[in-house]
């Protein structure tokens, strides 16, 4: 079984995650199509796109199907940005359109508020973990953002941690089992980023 | 491992969309304001308006600030311009406006504090504000006018440790990543 398959979500800055992977010794592969799925231990489901496009895509091209499959037999998957929130129902984004629904959460956009401006962009910490974070996410530890929706959880125990925008609560992080939502993106966030993609790679540890 | 922006010469949305399956995480748009607005709203539905940066040349006057268009070397001339095209990228979905002084480019005279509350008020999506900087508190100064992010050139170039000392700068502002 190879090591790690990156979905080829197009729009998608999927050379920048095998290239950060690269730095931790990891060969990823960028899967153009679900024919080779089945030969990953890991999936990644990158970000960058729009929830509209990208949830069609995943409809049409069977990567769907194979991220459910994936999550149900228990195996890691990973979502960055845009790749986390199509784990969830629905987006703002992109009304009418639905996500794979495997996180019973809703994406909404991100409100203006106290001088900050939407899209959410740069380097911001943690500013809560929840009990089980795992992953090397510590509150205080910086990654770097890019978003202007953010996904609302109901489900308080999957939180593994938090971030803040304009004095909101932001869900940077969720598990679902092995299933991993992120909203930052670790593939540009430094050395913290890294040591997130290793954990990732050691199942949380 | 930090974002790249990649721009020059885009003319459709197949290329915005193969730059950014080469490594880039954002475009940038200059041209598209002049001769292609409807290229701005196409990037930022399919590509997430957060990808999406609109620069734009901007030249100091008597009176204010005119929009420069460096293709044909020309300039829109009025005081409503600038806040009307900001307005107007901004409703087509752009994530972040990179406002260019090419009346400070190179001079390190600092940048202008009115130029970026003008587009601040503008618009509310983030600014980049760049030409100008000749010092570690002209940073300080375009972030108390209200840009959410300062760009540099000439000055990374030609001081020595710049990079760390700005960084030590500007810590107690604006959260920026470790030296």
């Amino acid at each position: 079984l190879k090591k790690v398959g990156i979905i080829a979500l197009p729009g998608s800055n999927s050379i920048g995650i095998q290239s950060a992977f690269s730095r931790i010794g990891v060969k990823a592969t960028i899967l153009q199509s679900t024919q080779d799925g089945e030969m990953f231990e890991k999936l990644v489901l990158p970000g960058v796109g729009s929830f509209g496009p990208a949830s069609d895509f995943l409809q049409n091209s069977g990567f769907s199907e194979l991220i459910i499959n994936k999550h149900q037999r228990q195996l890691p998957v990973l979502g960055i940005c845009l790749g986390f929130q199509l784990f969830c129902t629905t987006s703002e984004e992109a009304h009418g359109k639905h996500g794979l629904g495997i996180i019973p959460a809703a994406v909404e956009r991100l409100q203006e508020s106290s001088g900050r401006r939407v899209p959410n962009m740069g380097w911001r910490p943690l500013t809560s973990v929840g009990a089980r974070p795992g992953y090397s996410l510590a509150e205080g530890a910086s990654f770097y953002f890019s978003h202007s929706f953010k996904v609302i959880s109901k489900s308080a125990p999957s939180v593994m941690a938090h971030s803040e925008f304009g004095g909101k609560g932001v869900v940077a992080a969720m598990g679902l089992g092995n299933l991993i939502g992120v909203q930052f993106h670790p593939e540009k966030s430094h050395d913290a980023g890294l040591e997130f993609l290793k954990a990732f790679m050691s199942g949380g540890k | 491992l930090f974002p790249v922006a990649a721009g020059g010469g885009l003319t459709s949305l197949a290329e915005a969309k193969e730059l950014i399956s080469l490594g880039a995480d954002k475009i940038v748009l200059n041209q598209a304001v002049f001769n292609n607005l409807g290229l701005i709203r196409q990037c930022a539905d399919e590509l997430g308006s957060q990808a999406v940066i609109v620069s734009i040349d901007v030249v100091e006057t008597p009176t204010g600030f005119d929009v420069y268009d460096y293709s044909s070397a020309s300039v829109r001339s009025g005081v409503t311009v600038l806040p009307e095209l900001l307005a107007n990228v901004e409703r087509l979905g752009c994530g972040e406006i990179l406002v260019n002084n090419v009346s400070r480019d190179g001079k390190r005279i600092g940048q202008n504090s009115s130029l970026i509350e003008l587009v601040a008020k503008s618009v509310s999506v983030p600014i980049i504000s760049c030409g100008g900087i000749g010092s570690r508190a002209d940073f300080v100064t375009a972030f108390q006018a209200g840009a959410t992010a300062v760009a540099a050139s000439n000055f990374f170039h030609s001081h020595e440790l710049s990079y760390p000392k700005v960084k030590k700068a500007l810590r107690s502002r604006i959260n920026v990543r470790g030296l």
